[in-house]
């Protein structure tokens, strides 16, 4: 019963929100397969006040850019909402490389190591889509098969690489 | 780079062998041109991108009357308006935009909506979710004609036709009134382009206040009534027309509006009036009402109400904003011959970023903008910051950005500030006055709105952080798989921000710098943008001006950036040496000698050089060809070679002894956007030169071409697009011989591995000195 009233009020949700004319909810994250180094290299490119926004909710405290702390908080952020699977159904582990900030953009860099190939993987990118209704996320994967793009939505599913 | 060395004969030949044949499956024409996808040139609309000599809109004019209640935010508002058919066609109906109606429960915007992430959501979402107690949309009193007889009428989602009573002919006018009301919308909680903002420390409101009155929808020669249902990211199309509002709010509010005061005597204080007059010939703002002023009044409450009386002439719609948390600068500006009053209206929250750069922006902005337009036109350019993140109206618009609770800012904050007021004023060249339909085409006015502000950005500060306009910033979003066209409409859109903002900007960006050259492109820019003043220009017209007014056809470039998605990834593929056979023997056999010299031992043969030789041990078993040196000159060698010169004439003898370099390159089209071929040279003298070739060498061959080079000097490198300026999504590929290129990926991680990061640097615990192999949490 919880399920179908859940369900009624997304029909008649509002949500007009779109209307700010110069604020996009949308991340860009590149996954590439290093076949050299067997490596996972994936770059995120994050708006910094989501960003903030999206670590002040994991911390419970406002935390910016070169503040102690911050850098773990955003990783814990990014573990939560991008995972990758590989063929098995196992989720890669993740290791932090670091962040970069560039006025209204932070890219984020981590890596999985020991990928000698992305087949069968699938994936899941849902950063921010807890916070901004109309957040897209936008994955572009280069790997041996070539370039794709995947967008995830919120409440979108793991999608095939 | 590969070394070829080649007869005379041959190279010639080589050269007038047919190198451009058509290969087969006949690949799409690049260079097509685009007359048969545009639009029929007619008298409303030339060939050349003018308006034709039958071009024509309609006017509508409006006399209103508002009352913002502060205590229920609501607005209560009437209006006559008086509907000018300067179209050729007979109406029998009108139709008027309700934009309110976004916000009814039941509107289409809300119906399909996507479903949000229910995974963890916040309190805010659940509760946008779940308190939907929102009673949004407007409440139609009355629809009268000028005698105050009902009119019929019909509401259809956010549009609403008036029957009328008889045809209106072209060249009449038709007056009607309109009664409504809507409560506003908290626009921090439920977004919107105008709404309240709540400020719970002092119980006050800000309102920006705009789609407010039931407005004319356009008609026009090319869509007929433009009446596309109002979703929420198709801005609006509207007819100019003379505007008198009265607006009626608490005693104690500061009003900004489209238009200038007509009754500054009854609402400001002497004081005030006073300052503005003084603010009218200041050098920098002065402060019409102060932040102490503002702090008391926040302290207030109001005792009763004020009317403030806006004119504005020949604009396409009114916007206010009111509140008496307003602090008030002014500014007086000249452009060409109009005087303007450049002015800013923002809450103590504001400072002290506010008081510092919106009215400094927004005179930036008039400079930039009339310079690559026309002069701007208007009497009042206004700046207010309230809930709404950034949105423009005719002479006034709302910025968000706000420093820190503690008085503190970020660079961030702050160029988000200077650039979101930079738009916003700047809209008012794009689409305000060059009157664009933005139901149709976000691009027309946000692309060419967010190139001129990249060039506002790039004038304010060196190095300024601008986020659209750089080629290498839409390299990502051109190789997305799936990302559409610019020319689709601005409802379909998937990613507004970089489809109609960022793309056009980059391809309007590389139309200046890389394509027609800044002096060309200035003058066909602003023979568009004077052309289409005060007029509604469509897509055509902009694409066939820009040609018209340079001479340059773009057909190309308006297919492969604005039809399709293809995109920019040229790749110099070899580029190979050639050198004149002098038939000079000392010239050649050095040469070939050199050659010798240079090519590799094979292992074995360096494994044996020092291995004793029967022939060395036992002198004969020698004969003539263990002496014989084939690369000697010979006597017969000079004879021959005399022979030679003696047939050649001194011009043919000079061309042989120019000792030129010969290169071809040749090129593949990897991105399917033909683009010019940018060519960096490096010479082996450390010397550099650029060389710049059109985008038409693709024209028989999109797919592959060549290009001889000729020089005196010797190659060591040859660089595709060196500046970055072609958005070239690939540049493993640019560069000959190769040079690798790494992702940003690895140039980080390479760069970390120097530097200890922040982490490392902030975090480390006392008694370890070990870096955290894993980064954090691991
Ligand atoms: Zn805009």
């Amino acid at each position: 019963m919880r399920r179908w009233l859940a369900v009624v009020m997304l029909l008649t949700g509002l949500v007009p929100v779109a209307a700010d004319a110069h604020k996009f909810y949308v991340s860009l994250t590149t996954v590439e397969h290093n076949t050299a180094e067997q490596s996972l290299e994936i770059t995120m490119r994050l708006f910094a006040d989501d960003l903030e926004a999206a670590v002040a909710r994991e911390t419970g405290k406002p935390l910016t850019h070169g503040q102690p702390g911050f850098e773990a908080a955003v990783f814990a952020v990014v573990r939560r909402a991008l995972t990758v699977r590989q063929a098995d159904g196992q989720p890669l582990t993740l290791a932090w490389v670091g962040l970069e900030n560039k006025v209204d953009v932070t890219w984020v860099y981590v890596e999985a190591p020991r990928v000698p190939s992305t087949t069968g993987f699938t994936l899941r990118d849902t950063i921010f889509t807890d916070l901004f209704p109309e957040q897209v996320n936008m994955v572009h994967v280069k790997d041996a098969r070539g370039r794709r793009a995947i967008d995830f939505r919120g409440g979108d599913s793991f999608k095939p690489f | 780079m590969t070394r070829y060395t080649a007869s005379v004969v041959a190279f010639v030949l080589a050269i007038v062998t047919p190198a451009f044949a058509q290969p087969q499956g006949a690949p799409p024409d690049k260079f097509r041109q685009l007359e048969e996808i545009l639009p029929t040139p007619n008298e409303q609309r030339t060939a050349s991108g003018a308006p034709g000599r039958a071009y024509w809109q309609q006017r509508a004019d409006y006399d209103i009357d508002v009352t913002l209640d502060d205590v229920k935010q609501r607005i209560t508002g009437k209006e006559t308006v008086t509907y000018y058919n300067q179209s050729p066609d007979p109406l029998t109906y009108l139709w008027l935009q309700l934009d309110q109606n976004l916000f009814r429960k039941d509107s289409d915007t809300a119906l399909t909506a996507p479903a949000p992430s229910l995974e963890r959501p916040t309190f805010e979402t659940l509760d946008t979710l779940v308190n939907r107690d929102f009673d949004g949309g407007f409440q139609i009193a009355a629809v009268t004609d000028a005698t105050g007889k009902p009119l019929p009428h019909t509401i259809v989602k956010t549009m609403m036709r008036i029957d009328l009573a008889a045809p209106l002919a072209p060249g009449k006018s038709v007056v009607f009134g309109v009664a409504w009301s809507y409560n506003i919308n908290d626009a921090k909680r439920l977004g919107g382009r105008s709404g309240y903002e709540f400020f719970p420390k002092d119980g006050n409101y800000i309102y920006e206040i705009a789609q407010w009155f039931p407005r004319l929808a356009a008609y026009n020669d090319v869509s007929g009534w433009q009446h596309k249902q109002f979703l929420g990211s198709g801005e609006f199309t509207l007819e100019f027309g003379n505007y008198k509002v009265r607006i009626t709010a608490p005693n104690d509010h500061v009003v900004g509006a489209t238009g200038v005061l007509q009754n500054p005597q009854a609402v400001l204080t002497a004081a005030q009036l006073q300052r503005l007059e003084q603010a009218k010939t200041a050098s920098a703002p002065v402060l019409v009402v102060t932040p102490a002023e503002a702090k008391a009044a926040e302290a207030g409450k109001a005792t009763g109400t004020k009317t403030w009386v806006f004119h504005a002439e020949n604009v396409r719609d009114f916007a206010f904003a009111s509140s008496r948390k307003f602090i008030w600068d002014a500014q007086g500006h000249r452009s060409g011959t109009q005087p303007v009053l450049a002015m800013s209206y923002y809450p103590n929250e504001g400072n002290p970023l506010w008081a510092q750069y919106s009215t400094a922006a927004i005179i930036h902005t008039l400079n930039l903008y009339s310079r690559y337009s026309f002069d701007y036109p208007y009497p009042i350019a206004i700046s207010v910051n309230g809930p709404v993140g950034g949105m423009e109206y005719p002479m006034i618009c709302f910025n968000g950005p706000r420093p820190e609770p503690d008085g503190t800012y970020t660079a961030r904050t702050k160029y988000a500030l200077i650039s979101v007021v930079i738009h916003e004023v700047g809209h008012n060249y794009f689409p305000m006055i060059v009157n664009t339909d933005e139901r149709q085409w976000t691009w027309m006015d946000e692309g060419i709105n967010s190139f001129l502000q990249f060039l506002a950005e790039q004038e304010w500060e060196d190095n300024y952080p601008s986020r659209r306009g750089e080629p290498k910033n839409m390299v990502e979003y051109m190789t997305a798989p799936g990302h559409d066209p610019i020319m689709t409409n601005s409802e379909s859109v998937k990613e507004l921000g970089n489809n109609a903002y960022g793309k056009p900007a980059t391809a309007l960006n590389i139309l200046r710098e890389t394509v027609m050259g800044r002096e060309l492109f200035d003058f066909a820019f602003r023979e568009y943008s004077r052309r289409w003043k005060f007029k509604r220009p469509m897509p055509a017209d902009f694409f066939r001006t820009m040609e018209d007014a340079s001479a340059i056809d773009l057909d190309w470039f308006w297919h492969g950036w604005f039809y399709t998605t293809d995109h920019t990834d040229l790749s110099l593929d070899d580029v190979r040496h050639f050198t004149l056979n002098t038939k000079n023997p000392e010239t050649e056999k050095t040469l070939q000698r050199q050659q010798q010299t240079a090519a590799p031992t094979t292992l074995s043969a360096e494994r044996y050089r020092d291995t004793p030789k029967l022939v060395e041990q036992n002198p004969a078993l020698a004969d003539f060809y263990n002496r014989f040196d084939p690369l000697a000159v010979t006597p017969a060698d000079r004879e021959e070679y005399q022979k030679v010169l003696g047939a050649l004439t001194d011009k043919e003898k000079a061309l042989i002894g120019s000792n030129k370099n010969f290169y071809v390159m040749r090129f593949s089209n990897v991105g399917g956007l033909v683009m010019p071929i940018i060519l960096k040279l490096d010479y082996v003298d450390g010397t550099s030169e650029e060389l710049r070739i059109p985008a038409e060498i693709w024209r028989r061959d999109a797919s592959k071409v060549s290009k001889l080079v000729i020089t005196d000097k010797v190659l060591s490198q040859v660089t595709l697009d060196p500046k970055l300026e072609t958005a070239d999504t690939d540049l493993s590929n640019n560069f000959f011989p190769r040079k690798p290129v790494m992702t940003r990926f690895q140039l980080f991680k390479q760069q970390q591995q120097t530097t200890p990061n922040p982490m490392q640097q902030l975090e480390r615990k006392p008694g370890t000195d070990a870096p955290r192999p894993q980064g954090p949490g691991q």
